[in-house]
């Protein structure tokens, strides 16, 4: 089985200059886990995830370190001052803020590559035409777990 | 270790060989091309360091420059043991949490007041700077720095500008607080960790202060918080920072041994490589008691990661490229010509060295600089017939004009680019040009001070 078999295909995408609130609201509002962000030929130049939104509502510090959830018990911020972080980046262009280090598959890849992937990043992985990186579909958790447990 | 090495670590006959360079070349000329050329690699960064040399160091001996047993012999264990033990126990210590409660209480002891925080944390990147090393220290240090910058909403770059230079002239003070330093340590057999105390930490506090100034005159005056940010940060809980106090204590236990190791350990015969690998080994089976043996073995292996083995590797390669260009002849060749321009004159080849290491560090990394230096310096004291004592200003000038010399750029010490990078990450981008405008007249002025330090105390 390849991605193509299991992959929604021309998904939705942002463009590089929209900024983080609107990046943000699409992504609440169609409750999505990710965006791949393309320019306006739709060849992938990065990914903008909740992951990502996570991120930069926390100190750098938290977001880096694996063992921050013990280590920053000094901290004293609440959800209001998580808030005035994230509100810090709403203005700036969600290409300044998303992963560039994006793992992709292809249309003919084994599906299994994308399950694996998947295990390992944080984000809806997106496919990809073999020449020119144009975005042709995306695959969730929700598109291959059916098909594993089935 | 060497002598063992020497007499078991390689095969007879080959390893003694005398060394006869390929195809009938000149050896100055085969060392000199491989020298330049791993310099060249080095400065360009197209390649990772250690590879470089490794690989020259690999080559010296390949093409008959060196004997294996020669290269071995170059290899300074001093220096690796003592750079491999001091990073085995910070990479404990800092378990413990002691480094963030440190850098929080400055804060709260600077009543969240930005400058006051600048300075505090200045002091504290400067004094750890001089008993761990300086990219260390910086990774310890910047991330609480942006927590707290980022709480009380001022531009992170004055702290992070400060923390650079203050680790790199804290780490000036000790034998162990620089690469320079450990190199300079190991291998001038009259210098110890006691006389690095006497002779340089004297002059840190006052170019610290020095560079306090200018810091204060173009950012520190305008610094201002909300009372709203800075009760924020006087609410941080610094205490909540140690997560292991039991660690901590047989942490600290284990540095003060070592401390006293480096302060009297040479007249007993313990170089600093045995004082800090014997303390590492302790530290590792104290950490230990009372665990499980798998959690036991865990706990290892993560220490041990934590070495950073391709810094390890860059000396291992350095130093055979080094002996190469050394038993060639080219050292020797450095020397005399340093000795006919100056006409032999200390003051002059300590100025020269001054300056010269100064902006040569500012430019490519010290630690090759150093590593090449020392054995032409060594040649110059050796053809001047110099005491110990008249010679120690041409070695602190140069301990002096490599540690401060990384301040003038952002390519100038290992610990600037670990901050540059990791503030750029986290979305401070420190501008190359921007660093050079304000770094570089700093660097000026602490070897200014260091120029009237030495002349004053050695060369006068």
């Amino acid at each position: 089985m390849t991605c193509a078999s299991v992959m929604t295909p021309d998904p939705e995408v942002a463009a590089p200059d929209w900024t983080v609130e609107r990046t943000v609201e699409l992504l609440l509002e169609r409750r999505y886990r990710s965006i791949p962000v393309a320019d306006s030929d739709r060849r992938l130049i990065g990914v903008f995830s909740i992951h990502r939104l996570l991120a930069l509502s926390l100190p750098m510090l938290a977001s880096e370190d694996p063992e921050s959830v013990d280590r920053l018990r000094w901290l004293s911020d609440d959800l209001e001052d998580l808030r005035a972080k994230l509100h810090r980046h709403w203005n700036r262009p969600v290409s300044e803020v998303m992963e560039t280090d994006v793992v992709t598959v292809e249309p003919d890849t084994p599906l299994v590559r994308a399950v694996i992937a998947l295990y390992h990043t944080h984000y809806n992985l997106p496919v990809v035409q073999a020449d020119g990186g144009r975005i042709v579909g995306i695959i969730s958790y929700w598109d291959v777990v059916p098909r594993i447990l089935r | 270790m060497i002598s063992f090495l020497l007499q078991h670590g390689v095969p007879a006959g080959v390893a003694d060989a005398p060394s006869q360079v390929m195809f009938g070349l000149d050896a100055m000329l085969v060392a000199g091309v491989l020298f330049a050329a791993c310099y060249l690699m080095i400065i360009g960064e197209w390649f990772n360091r250690a590879n470089v040399a490794l690989i020259a160091g690999g080559l010296m001996i390949l093409t008959g420059v060196l004997n294996q047993h020669q290269a071995i012999a170059g290899i300074d264990f001093n220096t690796l043991g003592l750079l491999i033990g001091m990073m085995l126990i910070v990479s404990v210590t800092r378990e413990s949490g002691v480094f963030q409660y440190l850098a929080i209480w400055s804060a709260k002891r600077a009543r969240a007041k930005p400058w006051g925080i600048l300075v505090l944390l200045g002091m504290v990147t400067a004094v750890l700077s001089a008993m761990l090393d300086n990219v260390t220290t910086v990774l310890l240090i910047v991330p609480v720095t942006l927590v707290i910058t980022d709480e009380l909403e001022v531009p992170p770059y004055p702290f992070l500008f400060a923390e650079i230079l203050f680790s790199n002239i804290g780490g000036t003070a000790t034998l162990i607080g620089d690469p320079p330093n450990i190199l300079i340590g190991s291998q001038v057999e009259y210098i110890h960790f006691a006389d690095f105390i006497l002779h340089l930490a004297p002059i840190v506090p006052v170019i610290l202060a020095a560079t306090l100034l200018p810091i204060w005159l173009l950012w520190g005056r305008k610094m201002s918080a909300t009372p709203e940010a800075m009760e924020r940060v006087m609410a941080f809980d610094e205490k909540e920072a140690i997560r292991d106090v039991t660690l901590l204590k047989k942490s600290l236990f284990v540095l003060a041994l070592v401390l006293v190791g480096f302060l009297f350990g040479h007249p007993l015969g313990l170089e600093p490589a045995t004082v800090a690998m014997t303390g590492a080994a302790l530290l590792l089976v104290l950490n230990n008691l009372g665990k499980d043996l798998e959690k036991k073995n865990d706990a290892v292996h993560h220490f041990y990661g934590h070495v950073e083995w391709t810094t390890i590797f860059f000396f291992v390669g350095l130093f055979v490229v080094v002996a190469g260009v050394e038993q060639a002849g080219l050292l020797d060749l450095i020397a005399e010509k340093v000795l006919h321009f100056s006409g032999g004159d200390v003051t002059t080849i300590a100025t020269a060295v001054l300056w010269v290491s100064s902006v040569a560090s500012a430019i490519v990394d010290n630690i090759p600089f150093v590593a090449t230096m020392i054995p032409v310096l060594h040649k110059v004291v050796e053809d001047l017939g110099l005491s110990q004592g008249d010679a120690l200003g041409m070695w602190w000038a140069l301990a002096l004009g490599a540690c401060l010399g990384g301040n003038g750029s952002l390519i100038g010490a290992s610990a600037n680019l670990i901050v540059a990078g990791y503030a750029e990450r986290a979305g401070h981008r420190i501008k190359f040009l921007t660093f050079l405008k304000h770094a570089f007249p700093m660097m000026i002025l602490s070897i200014v001070i260091a120029h009237a330090y030495l002349w004053l105390r050695y060369l006068g």
